[in-house]
């Protein structure tokens, strides 16, 4: 059974299995048909298939092209990118740029600032550097001048002491000159009463209050005293201040002059020249023998006293000296003017009030000899005298009055001599010693003698007067001739001058004039600028240390040096100088003002009117303007002052008046006006013959100048130049010095100026066109 | 000897004692002399000093101021490029004689105009203006401007007020009229043509009366 079931059991299975076969079996036919199928419908999709690979293909491609676009696209926008990128940048670097520009601006000012502050430091320090060596410098001077000082007290000290030593060496003949003296005196004065009164009449004179200013009594004690006093120590035995402030020389100069003199004077009184102390003695000796001889008596001319005053007065013995030589010269005209004739002066010139003179001379008073103490203050004694001896000059004398000049010539008479010595010793130079007009209104004879000079030098030293005339400089010494060289000249120079100058006159000023410019003839020579020449010679004076040399080349070197060639010379400049002189005093009395203080309001107020009128319109020519207002004036018949004269016209303007008076009325010369009343045929003859009408003295009525009186001066003129034969020279001078004085000045201004009137013409016109 | 470019001349005039040496003085030395002589006839100085960068050097003339002394110091008007007419501001005399001095001026530097070709430079300086005043600031003023003058100063030699700047001025304005006329052909022309006519009759003159 088992078996039957389970081979039931295998039978079903193997049926269940037949099933699902046969399930299968179907299932593959089925696939089977669906194969067949598919495989019938094979060829069809081969040809789908193909066209699907072209398909491809052609996707593929589009997909290529898509993506080049797009790659361009992207490039594109890319590009776009970088573009922008690129300027942001440049933006940026534009802004980058001008902030590294700002900053360095900023930097370079800094830079700037700190090299300018930088700089200011460096001036500063530069600066005080400077003033350091400034300081160090005004050290430095100050100890040379302590040092000169020291070096002049050594020196005067020393010099005291060989004074002193010589002093003593001269004592012992001078005893015996004295005892010897002295037995011969008293046998005088016992002999004759007489004597004994005049010494008793001079030793009054010279103890009365009246002394000169450097006189002392016992001169040789006082100056001892002098030595011990140490307020005294800066000034010298005759007042002058020895800190002199000669600082117009420059320094160095001064201090290589300064060395100079002092080296010579250690020389000198180091007796390391045995021979100088020995002259010093010598000299001296002479001087006290003389004046021993001289006693009482009055000076007479001797070559004796020549030859001692060519070697210079001591001194002491000064005073006496001067006062004699002095004498010499004025004793004629005292007498004949009286003994109280000073005094009398002295009483009108305190009545006097107005004194011409008086103001300027006021004005000179401590102007005179400033380094003096006699003269350092309006209270000083000096000063007081001074006052008066020119006072009464001026008085005595109204031609001269006061010239700026004699002040110096009276201060230093002074110091040697009592006031009215002094006053006698200004007559005796202005009136006796010096030519005649050295002094009055136009100073003839100083400008006479500035020819004189240079014709001398010309003919003394050609070399000089060469090289001057080659640098177009002329020497021009009036101060020199018109103070007798106290003006810039030493006073120990000066005063050895004038102890010759005194007793041989004039000549001397010449001498001494070309001796300092011989002493000094090598060095100006070297030198090749007008200017420094100029300069050189402007202080000449207290270049010259040497004072003995100068007097040997002046009494020696120049030789011969006779009055007589001075004099011809003299004469024959004084008719050129006079003349020219002459022709600018006309000139300026011409002009309308006149310094006259007395009426001189009206001529003021005048004056202002022509100033309105002048410059009123400043545009125009001043002169011609002037011209028209002088017309005006004439025309209107205001002018009866003498305010403008008619042939001024002429003078002043020769080209405008000229032209403007053509355009006038024929009768305006018969205009009466001015001072010059004539008629217009004289006036045109006048004019002919150049001739100023002021020069005509008018014989008719009012002083009317007639055609007589005109023809009689051009005579006269022909007479006065037929007389007096010209020289070619004189000729030539004269020639063209009348023609300097035709030369068109005027004329030439005007010619500029009418070029402006034009010029201000065109303007007008231009303006009335534009107007228009 | 030392180079400069320019050499101007200026002539110090006026009455006596208003200070023209003190004023020279003062700016060629600068010191204030306390003692002064007097000026017999003329002095001079010298003083160099640089305009724009050009070295100018000023002579300086000094006059006697007293009345009888124009007829020297007149001839010197003629060569100077510059006058100064000094007057002194505590002195109502010293200026009231200012007219006769510039009836003086146009007269003799009458040449001056001829040589340079144009007018010479004409200033008023009122010195001492330290002191106490007598002649009042505008009046001079309107003096200077009445008579044409091309500048007018107060000045203090003493107190060196305006020394420096005066002189400074004067030479400026000289070495810019120079420049100026050695610019225009015109105005060359005129200087070169009546130097020509001038120059011998006035040197003989300025020779004869120096």
């Amino acid at each position: 059974m088992d078996a039957a079931n389970v081979l039931t059991m295998k039978l079903e299975a193997s049926r269940e299995v037949i099933k699902v076969l046969q399930l299968q079996l179907e299932a593959t036919v089925r696939e089977k048909e669906s194969l067949i199928e598919i495989c019938k419908s094979h060829s069809i999709t081969d040809q789908m298939l193909h066209t699907l690979a072209q398909r491809e293909k052609e996707l593929t491609l589009t997909e290529s092209r898509f993506r080049q676009s797009e790659n361009k696209r992207r490039c594109k926008e890319e590009l776009n990118l970088m573009r922008e990128l690129i300027h942001v940048k440049d933006q940026t670097v534009m802004s980058l740029t001008n902030k590294i520009y700002d900053l360095e601006k900023g930097r370079k000012d800094e830079t700037a600032n700190n090299e300018r502050s930088n700089i200011r430091k460096l001036e500063q320090d530069e600066l005080e550097s400077l003033k350091d060596s400034v300081n160090a410098y005004q050290l430095q001077n100050k100890c040379l001048n302590k040092e000169i000082i020291a070096l002049n007290d050594i020196r005067s000290f020393r010099k005291k002491q060989q004074e002193l030593q010589l002093n003593v060496m001269i004592g012992k003949p001078a005893v015996v000159r004295y005892t010897v003296n002295s037995s011969y005196s008293r046998a005088q004065l016992i002999s004759s009463n007489q004597s004994i009164k005049t010494l008793v009449t001079r030793l009054l004179d010279e103890n009365s209050l009246d002394i000169p200013l450097s006189w002392k009594p016992g001169n040789r004690k006082r100056s001892e005293e002098h030595t011990s006093s140490s307020a005294d120590m800066d000034y010298d035995e005759l007042g002058f201040s020895l800190k002199q402030s000669d600082c117009e020389i420059e320094f160095n100069d001064k201090l290589a002059v300064k060395s100079e003199a002092l080296n010579k004077m250690k020389m000198k009184n180091e007796g390391s020249e045995p021979a100088v102390a020995r002259q010093q003695f010598e000299w001296k000796y002479r001087w006290d023998y003389f004046i021993g001889n001289l006693g009482s008596n009055e000076l007479q001319k001797s070559l004796e006293l020549k030859v001692l005053l060519r070697t210079g007065v001591p001194q002491e013995y000064r005073c006496k000296i001067w006062r004699m030589l002095i004498n010499i010269r004025i004793r004629n005209l005292k007498e004949r003017l009286g003994t109280n004739y000073y005094q009398n002066l002295c009483t009108k010139s305190a009545e006097c009030k107005v004194n011409p003179a008086a103001k300027q001379i006021e004005l000179d008073l401590l102007r005179t000899l400033p380094n003096n103490k006699h003269f350092e203050n309006i209270k000083s004694p000096g000063i007081m005298r001074l006052r008066q001896v020119l006072t009464c000059y001026s008085l005595h004398s109204p031609a001269v009055g006061y010239c700026q000049g004699m002040n110096r010539l009276a201060a230093v008479a002074l110091l040697f001599m009592p006031e009215e010595d002094a006053f006698w010793t200004l007559v005796a130079i202005i009136e006796n010693i010096m030519p005649p007009d050295y002094f009055t209104a136009n100073l003839l004879g100083a400008h006479v003698d500035q020819f004189v000079l240079r014709e001398l030098l010309n003919e003394k030293m050609p070399n000089l007067g060469a090289h001057l005339e080659k640098h177009h400089i002329e020497l021009s010494l009036f101060s020199w001739f018109l103070t007798c060289f106290v003006d810039n000249v030493p006073s120990n120079i000066y005063l050895r001058i004038w102890d010759v100058f005194l007793y041989e006159g004039n000549k001397v000023l010449f001498r001494f004039a070309l001796a300092f410019l011989k002493y000094h003839s090598t060095a100006i020579l070297s030198m090749n600028d007008s200017l420094v020449i100029n300069q050189y010679i402007r202080l000449i004076g207290y270049r010259t240390t040497d004072v003995d040399h100068l007097c040997h080349i002046a009494f020696n070197q120049l030789n011969p040096f006779r009055m007589r060639t001075v004099k011809a010379k003299r004469l024959h400049h004084t008719q050129m100088v006079t003349n020219e002189l002459n022709k600018l005093d006309s000139i300026r009395k011409t002009l309308p003002v006149h310094e006259n203080n007395d009426n001189s309001d009206t001529k003021s107020s005048n004056y202002s009117k022509i100033n309105f009128i002048k410059f009123r319109n400043k545009e125009l020519n001043n002169k011609i303007l002037y011209q028209l207002f002088i017309i005006y004036l004439k025309l209107s018949g205001e002018n009866k002052q003498g305010l403008v004269q008619a042939d001024q016209v002429d003078q002043v303007a020769d080209l405008e008046a000229n032209q403007i008076c053509d355009s006038l009325p024929t009768n305006f010369l018969d205009w009466k006006c001015g001072k010059i009343s004539t008629t217009p045929a004289v006036r045109r003859i006048a004019a002919e013959n150049n001739i100023k009408l002021s020069n005509v003295k008018g014989t008719g009525r009012d002083g009317r100048i007639l055609k007589e009186d005109l023809l009689k001066y051009l005579e006269e003129a022909k007479n006065f130049m037929a007389s007096v034969p010209f020289t070619v020279i004189q000729r030539t001078m004269f020639k063209s010095m009348t023609q300097s004085l035709k030369v068109p000045h005027f004329g030439l201004t005007s010619f500029i100026e009418r070029y402006k009137i034009d010029f201000h013409a065109s303007i007008h016109e231009s303006f009335v066109i534009s107007s228009k | 000897m030392e180079d400069y470019k320019y050499l101007f001349k200026i002539v110090l005039i006026g009455n006596a004692g208003v200070g023209k040496t003190c004023l020279v003085r003062r700016f060629a030395q600068g010191v204030f002399p306390n003692v002064q002589g007097a000026t017999i006839g003329v002095d001079f100085m010298i003083k160099s000093l640089m305009v724009n960068d050009v070295k100018v050097k000023l002579q300086i003339w000094d006059t006697a101021g007293q009345e009888r002394f124009r007829s020297i110091t007149q001839s010197y008007y003629r060569s100077a490029h510059c006058l100064i007419l000094v007057y002194d501001v505590f002195s109502q005399c010293s200026f009231d004689s200012l007219p006769q001095w510039c009836r003086d001026i146009d007269q003799y530097a009458g040449a001056a105009i001829a040589g340079n070709g144009r007018n010479v430079l004409k200033v008023l300086v009122g010195n001492k203006c330290d002191k106490d005043r007598e002649v009042p600031l505008h009046i001079a003023e309107q003096f200077a401007h009445n008579n044409n003058f091309d500048l007018f100063m107060e000045t203090s030699a003493l107190e060196a007020e305006n020394v420096e700047k005066l002189f400074r001025e004067i030479a400026e304005i000289l070495v810019s009229r120079n420049q100026e006329s050695n610019g225009g052909t015109m105005s060359r022309s005129i200087t070169s043509n009546s130097f020509n006519q001038s120059s011998k009759p006035s040197n003989c003159f300025n020779c004869f009366s120096n």
